[in-house]
């Protein structure tokens, strides 16, 4: 009987998260009894789950709890792939902002509040933000402010506000600091126009000041905030963040598929051998490594694949993201991730946030177009391209595009040519021992190959 | 502009209050929300009452009723 507590659930004393055979629980304390139990019987829990707000859970034997404060054993839907917020582009950190405000001001008709504005109290689910977190909520208390004001302002507003009003790639600062952008920072780096913006000047600039201002000092209170203000709060912030925007246009690879090497007969050709080697291996889950828009990344999710499509582009993942919402796509999630420096793990003992390869490995990693810029553009040695893949994934799709590629020559026209190994027999042989070939297919009209490769047991012999 | 955060510190200054949270609200959090959601609050009240009004005469003169919407 495994019974493991999952990491990055132990700061809410309202209960924590474990893992039993391979299944994900919620253990309910007795001290969040009444929450719980408000949460439920208000109507509110069935009217978040109906409008896909708030994840759907089934109550489980309390026997699997632990410890004399257990209430409650829940198990929540299981959420294909766990993301984070610095893998979000622009529209999904948006949407997710959108969502916990909608929560709470649902919760609030309610007479409930969320706790906590954390952004990682949100996943994507069939291709849309939902909250996680049960035990967000508890009973408002009249004249209490929203305590979560600090923690949405940290982990939404500015760091979309510096996506959106400074560089789209300050998203990445969520990979620094856990607990959201620090308000001070944000200010700091924020153009100073953006303080005409009444919204940004209150909840970015001047919060952050005030933050400052009060660092440490404890204050005695009498003021009340009035219920009518708490909304006035939530709908002001609602538009604050709705109104940022960001065009997603002008990065390297946003135009990439106006400017293959493949023809539109080409491009059709080599779909139909993805398409033929993702049915041999018929996947559950699939990782699309360097996807751009996704278009092999929907190859996978038709054919039932839970696909999650990676690209080191905001611009790519931006595009793929706007499509999976215009499609209702529930089985395509794009992300950004650079593959040469992917998420490690972070947080209390690097293990509140999992790394990349902790949340693999998966049925089948495909990596179309990719390794030319990991062996060339960023001088991988092939074996340990292969190497790394097979900490990824069972079964491999991945093309080799060779050095009389005009892409390729593009990559060495500006450097030196140190790569006597990147041929196509060099890059089988650095593949071979981590993995077997088991169809090869030269891609029409140009000089790149197609591989479908299953990964050996044990690494074969050089 | 320059007056602006000067004023609001001001303001701020006279104010305060308690936190029961297992996440530190933080007490410049706090006293800044208050502020701002007064202000915002007048705001809020006009744009619901406004709305009211919209939807009450949407609903006695326009061309499509709520319910036929729903129903188109």
């Amino acid at each position: 009987m495994a019974r493991e507590l999952v990491q990055g659930s132990f700061r809410d004393p309202s209960g924590h998260i474990f893992e039993h055979n391979g299944e994900i629980y919620r253990q309910v304390n007795r001290t969040y009894r009444d929450d719980y139990d408000h949460l439920v019987s208000s109507g509110l829990y069935d009217a978040l789950v109906e409008a896909r707000l708030l994840v759907e859970h089934s109550e489980e034997d309390v026997g699997l709890g632990r410890g004399a404060n257990v209430y409650k054993v829940i198990k929540p839907k299981r959420i294909p792939f766990v993301s984070y917020p610095y893998e979000w582009c622009f529209g999904q950190l948006q949407e997710a902002a959108l969502l916990t405000l909608e929560v709470q001001r649902r919760a609030f008709e309610k007479g409930m509040v969320l706790k906590d504005g954390s952004a990682y109290n949100v996943q994507f689910l069939d291709g849309r933000a939902v909250l996680i977190d049960t035990l967000s909520f508890e009973r408002y208390r009249e004249g209490e402010p929203w305590v979560a004001y600090r923690q949405y302002c940290q982990h939404f507003l500015a760091p979309l506000a510096l996506m959106s009003r400074t560089d789209v790639r300050l998203n990445q600062l969520l990979r620094l600091y856990i607990d959201g952008v620090p308000l001070d920072l944000a200010s700091t780096l924020l153009p100073a126009r953006s303080k005409l913006n009444p919204g940004l000047l209150a909840h970015v600039h001047l919060h952050g000041r005030a933050q400052k201002r009060y660092a440490g000092k404890a204050v005695a209170s009498r003021r009340r905030m009035s219920p009518l203000a708490v909304r006035g709060l939530i709908d002001n912030l609602a538009g604050v963040t709705r109104r940022l925007r960001w065009k997603p246009e002008g990065t390297p690879w946003a135009e990439y598929y106006s400017e293959t090497n493949y023809t539109q007969e080409g491009m059709e050709n080599k779909k139909k051998t993805v398409m033929g080697f993702v049915d041999r291996v018929q996947p559950a889950i699939v990782w699309d490594l360097g996807a751009n828009t996704g278009v092999f990344s929907r190859i996978a999710a038709e054919r039932g694949a839970y696909t999650v499509a990676f690209d080191m582009d905001p611009a790519c993942v931006e595009r793929n993201f706007r499509a999976v919402r215009e499609n209702g796509e529930g089985r395509v999630l794009p992300l950004l991730l650079d593959l040469t420096n992917p998420s490690p793990g972070l947080g209390w003992s690097n293990a509140e946030r999992m790394s990349l390869v902790e949340r693999g490995p998966v049925d089948l990693v495909m990596a179309l177009a990719l390794v030319h810029h990991l062996a060339i553009g960023n001088n991988v040695p092939l074996p340990e391209v292969a190497r790394f893949f097979s900490t990824l994934a069972d079964a491999l799709i991945v093309e080799f595009v060779d050095k009389a590629d005009s892409q390729v020559q593009r990559m060495l026209a500006s450097r030196e040519d140190v790569f006597p190994h990147y041929t196509r027999e060099g890059f089988e042989a650095a593949f071979q021992p981590f993995f077997a070939t088991e169809t090869r297919e030269a891609a029409q009209g140009s000089t790149r190959t197609l591989y479908l490769m299953r990964k050996r047991s044990e690494p074969a012999p050089v | 502009m320059r007056h602006v955060p000067l004023l609001s510190f001001a303001i701020l200054s006279v104010l305060a209050c308690d936190a029961h949270a297992y996440v530190d609200p933080g007490t410049g959090s706090y006293v800044l929300q208050i502020v701002i959601a007064g202000l915002v609050a007048g705001l809020f009240a006009i744009k619901t009452f406004w709305l009211q009004i919209v939807a009450f005469f949407g609903s006695h003169f326009g061309r499509r009723s709520p319910t036929r919407r729903d129903d188109g």
